[in-house]
C-alpha cells in the first residue's frame, strides 16, 4: 500500500519525475566515474608489477618508483632461493630504453622487460603463450596498449630500441604507466644486448612460496636472511605501497575524491530539492490522509518509498550509463577503468547515505500535514 | 498590446522570481553547485598541464637551446656544449647559459627512504632564472655543495630549513635558502645549484655535456630573422624554442600523452549535464506555479512570444545568480588545492568566460525545454479548481 501510494505518487507528474531522476542520474554519474577513473588509475600504476605471479617481491634500496627501479646484485635472489619455503625465484630486468620514431626521429621512451623465458611467473595466458618465442634475444614482444605512434608497429616489424634492430614477434594486452609511452618484454640475452648491460645487477626479484606457507613468514626469514641494500615486501604491502603513493603524495586522490564528494552533494541537494517540493504539493493529500486515519508512520512511509524509487531508478540509469563511459575509456585511454562490485558498493554507499540524511531533512515538512492544515489555504 | 517591449518582460519575469526569495535562493545554490563542479573539473584538466609547465616561464632567455629528441621537461636527452658554442659564435648572440637538469636521489635521514629532486643548475652569476629570490641568493650557490631548495616541496624529504643537510646522490649538501616553484605530477621537489657543484656531484667536467642552452640575443635583433639563421647553422640533431613555445608544448604534450582531457572532460559535462536538470526543475517549477498568472496574461491578449520571453529571461536571471556564488566557491576550492597539492589551479579570465557560456548555455537550454509548458497555458486554466 505505502509502494503503491509512493508509484501513484510519481507517476502523477512524469515529467517533473522524468526530470528528477535524470538530475539524480547525473549527481551518482559523477560519483562513479570519479572513484572509478580513481580505482583506474590505482590499477594502472601497478598492473605491471601484478601481471607477475609471485607472493614476496625483493627490490633494491634505491627502489623510487616503477620508473627508478634501483637495481641490486642478482647474488641477492640466489641467497634468497634457499631460504626455506622459498619455492622458485626469478629475476626480473627493467630499462627505459628509446624508440626512435623512423617519422619524426623523436625518442619515445618505452618500458622495457627483460626476463627468462619462464612462463609459470606470468599470469596473462596470451603473454605466457608467446614467451618462447623470446628465446634467443633477437625478438620482443610489445604492448598492444602503448601510447602514441609505438602502439601502431605491427608483429613481424622491425624495430630499433636503443639503435638495436629487434624483431616484434607477438602483442599483448596491458597498459603502460604514464611516464613512459610504450611497453615491451624481451628476453634476458636480448635486454643485455639492447641495454649494454651485463645482467649481474637485477631490477625486482621475484620470490614464489612452497603451497602451504605463509609469504608473510617468508618475507619476514628473508628480511632477516638478507644484507641491507635490499628491501622485501609480501605481494600486497608492495602493490598497496605503490597506490598510496600515487593517490596520498601524488595529488591524484584528492581530485578524484573531491570530485566525488561535490557529486554526492550534488546528489543529496537535488533528493532534498524535489521531495521538499512533492511534500509541499501533496501537503493537503497527505493532511487528508491523517485525518482519515492513517498514522503519521504511514505518510512519512509513502514520502520514504519515494526517495527509495528516485534513488533506485537513478542508481540504476547511473550504472549503465558509467559502464558505457568506462568502456570509451579504455579504448581512447587504455586506463583500466571497469565498473565493479566495489566500485558499485562505495559508490551506492556514499550516496545512499547521504540520500538518507536529505530524505529526513526533507521530510520534516510532513509534520505540517495535520487535518487542520486542510482548511488553511 | 501583443508586441510589448521586451523591458516589461525582463522585469516581470525577475519580479516572479523574487516574489520567493527562499525558493529563488535554493534554485540559485544548485545552478552554483554545477557551475562549481565546472569549475573543479576545468581547474584540475588545466592544472595538470600547467604544473609540468611551470619551469619553461622562467627561463631568462630568447631562445632555449636543447635537443630535438629532448620532447619533454622530464625527458633528459642532453646534447654536446659544442652546439651551444657554435650559437655563442653569432654576431647576432650577446650570450648563452648552459643549464644542467636530472634527477636526483635524496635519501630520507631517518627512514632511509630515496626521494627523487629534480635538479636545475647553472653558473650562479649568470640569472638563468627569473625567480625574485634567486638575484639576492645566487652569490650563496657559488658556495660548493650549498642549494637552494623549493619550499613547495612536498614533504618528503625530512626536515627542510636554511642550514638543513641533505644527502643526494650519496653527496652531503646543505639548503642555503629557499624559492618558489612548484611540484607538479613528475616532481616532488626542486633544488637549485651552481654548475660546479653539479659536474662534481656527476663526476663530469665542463663541457662534457648539458642539457639546456640559453641564448640572449644582443638589442635590436629580429628574433625570427635569428631564428632561421641559427637553424641553418645548426645541424638537425638541435632546436631552438623560445620560452613561451616551451611551456605550449609541455602543455600539449601532457594532455595528450596523460588522459587529462578525456577524464576531466567527460566530469566537466557530467557537471553541465546537472546543471541543465537542475535549471530545468527551477524554471518548469516556476512556470507550474505560476500557470495561472501565465493564463491571466493570455486572457489579458499577450501572445505566447512574451510568455516565452519571461521563461528565457528568468533562465539567464537565475544562471547569473547561481553563476557568481559558483565562481567564488570555485575560486576558494582551487586556491585550497593549490595550497594543499601544489598543483597550480588558476582561474584565467577566458577559463571563467568559458564556464559563463557553458552555464548561460545551459540555463538557456532548460528554459527552451521548459518554455513549452508556458506556453500551454490556456486561459480556460483560470478557472480551474
Amino acid at each position: 500500500m505505502t509502494w503503491f501510494l509512493a508509484w501513484r505518487n510519481l507517476r502523477q507528474n512524469r515529467r517533473r519525475t522524468c526530470a528528477a531522476i535524470a538530475g539524480l542520474t547525473f549527481a551518482i554519474l559523477l560519483v562513479f566515474l570519479q572513484l572509478g577513473l580513481l580505482a583506474a588509475v590505482r590499477r594502472a600504476t601497478t598492473q605491471l608489477y601484478a601481471s607477475f605471479a609471485f607472493d614476496v617481491m625483493v627490490v633494491s634500496l634505491r627502489y623510487e618508483d616503477l620508473h627508478n627501479l634501483g637495481e641490486f646484485d642478482r647474488v641477492r635472489l640466489m641467497q634468497a632461493a634457499v631460504v626455506p619455503g622459498v619455492a622458485a625465484v626469478l629475476p626480473v630486468y627493467m630499462a627505459e630504453v628509446s624508440w626512435t620514431n623512423p617519422q619524426t626521429l623523436q625518442a619515445i621512451p618505452v618500458q622495457l622487460v627483460g626476463v627468462p623465458v619462464r612462463p609459470d611467473f606470468l599470469r596473462d595466458p596470451a603473454l605466457r603463450a608467446a614467451l618462447p618465442h623470446l628465446a634467443g634475444g633477437a625478438s620482443v614482444l610489445v604492448d598492444r596498449a602503448s601510447r602514441g605512434a609505438f602502439k601502431h608497429v605491427a608483429s613481424g616489424d622491425i624495430v630499433l630500441l636503443n639503435e638495436q634492430r629487434l624483431r616484434i614477434a607477438g602483442r599483448y594486452q596491458q597498459g603502460v604507466a604514464l611516464q613512459a609511452e610504450g611497453g615491451a618484454f624481451i628476453d634476458v640475452d636480448g635486454w643485455q644486448r639492447v641495454t649494454g648491460q651485463s645482467g649481474r645487477n637485477i631490477s625486482l626479484g621475484l620470490v614464489q612460496v612452497r603451497p602451504g606457507t605463509d609469504p608473510v613468514a617468508v618475507a619476514r626469514d628473508l628480511r632477516a636472511t638478507l644484507p641491507g641494500d635490499v628491501l622485501v615486501f609480501t605481494r600486497e604491502e608492495f602493490i598497496r605501497g605503490e597506490q598510496e603513493y600515487l593517490v596520498q603524495v601524488k595529488p591524484l586522490g584528492i581530485v578524484f575524491r573531491m570530485g566525488a564528494l561535490v557529486g554526492c552533494v550534488a546528489a543529496a541537494v537535488m533528493l532534498f530539492q524535489v521531495l521538499a517540493t512533492d511534500v509541499t504539493f501533496r501537503l493537503r493529500e497527505y493532511a487528508m490522509l491523517t485525518a482519515m486515519g492513517f498514522r503519521a508512520r504511514f505518510v512519512y512511509g509513502v514520502g520514504l518509498c519515494q526517495a527509495a524509487l528516485y534513488l533506485g531508478a537513478s542508481a540504476m540509469a547511473a550504472a549503465g550509463l558509467a559502464a558505457g563511459i568506462f568502456l570509451t575509456v579504455r579504448k581512447i585511454t587504455t586506463l583500466p577503468a571497469w565498473l565493479d562490485w566495489p566500485l558499485a558498493e562505495a559508490t551506492l554507499g556514499l550516496v545512499a547515505a547521504l540520500g538518507a540524511l536529505s530524505t529526513l531533512l526533507a521530510l520534516q515538512r510532513l509534520r505540517r500535514a495535520a487535518p487542520a492544515e486542510l482548511f488553511s489555504a | 498590446m501583443s508586441r510589448a517591449l521586451p523591458a516589461p518582460a525582463l522585469r516581470l519575469a525577475w519580479q516572479i522570481l523574487a516574489h520567493r526569495p527562499r525558493r529563488l535562493g535554493a534554485a540559485a545554490a544548485a545552478v552554483a553547485l554545477a557551475v562549481l563542479i565546472m569549475f573543479m573539473e576545468l581547474g584540475f584538466f588545466h592544472g595538470f598541464s600547467d604544473s609540468q609547465a611551470l619551469l619553461p616561464p622562467y627561463f631568462d632567455a630568447d631562445l632555449v637551446l636543447m635537443d630535438v629528441r629532448r620532447a619533454h621537461l622530464n625527458e633528459w636527452t642532453e646534447m654536446s656544449p659544442v652546439r651551444l658554442a657554435q650559437a655563442a659564435a653569432l654576431p647576432e648572440v650577446a650570450e648563452v647559459v648552459p643549464i644542467y637538469n636530472s634527477g636526483m636521489i635524496a635519501r630520507h635521514p631517518v627512514t632511509r627512504q630515496q626521494r627523487r629532486i629534480y635538479t636545475i643548475a647553472f653558473p650562479p652569476d649568470a640569472h638563468a632564472l627569473r625567480l625574485p629570490e634567486l638575484a639576492e641568493l645566487a652569490p650563496r650557490l657559488a658556495v660548493r655543495g650549498q642549494v637552494l631548495f623549493d619550499r613547495r616541496s612536498r614533504d618528503l624529504y625530512g626536515p627542510v630549513h636554511e642550514g638543513a643537510q641533505l644527502t643526494v646522490n650519496d653527496h652531503p649538501l646543505r639548503i642555503a635558502g629557499f624559492f618558489s616553484l612548484g611540484p607538479n605530477f613528475s616532481n616532488d621537489a626542486t633544488m637549485l645549484m651552481s654548475e660546479a657543484t653539479y659536474l662534481a656531484m656527476t663526476n663530469r667536467t665542463r663541457g662534457a655535456f648539458v642539457d639546456w642552452g640559453l641564448i640572449r640575443l644582443r638589442p635590436g635583433v629580429d628574433l625570427e630573422t635569428f631564428r632561421r639563421k641559427l637553424a641553418t647553422q645548426l645541424p638537425r640533431d638541435t632546436i631552438a624554442l623560445s620560452p613561451e613555445e616551451m611551456r605550449r608544448r609541455e602543455v600539449r604534450y601532457t594532455s595528450t600523452v596523460a588522459p587529462t582531457g578525456i577524464v576531466f572532460g567527460i566530469a566537466l559535462a557530467v557537471g553541465f549535464g546537472i546543471g541543465v536538470v537542475v535549471c530545468y526543475q527551477v524554471l518548469f517549477n516556476e512556470v507550474t506555479d505560476h500557470l495561472r498568472q501565465f493564463a491571466t496574461l493570455k486572457a489579458m491578449g499577450f501572445g505566447s512570444g512574451f510568455l516565452r520571453r519571461i521563461v528565457l529571461h528568468q533562465a539567464w536571471q537565475v544562471a547569473l545568480l547561481g553563476f557568481v556564488p559558483g565562481a567564488i566557491a570555485g575560486a576558494l576550492l582551487c586556491l585550497g588545492i593549490w595550497r594543499r597539492t601544489g598543483i597550480v589551479m588558476r582561474q584565467t579570465p577566458d577559463r571563467v568566460g568559458f564556464v559563463l557560456a557553458l552555464t548561460l548555455l545551459m540555463c538557456l537550454g532548460a528554459g527552451l525545454i521548459a518554455l513549452r509548458r508556458a506556453t500551454e497555458a490556456d486561459p480556460a486554466e483560470i478557472c480551474e479548481e
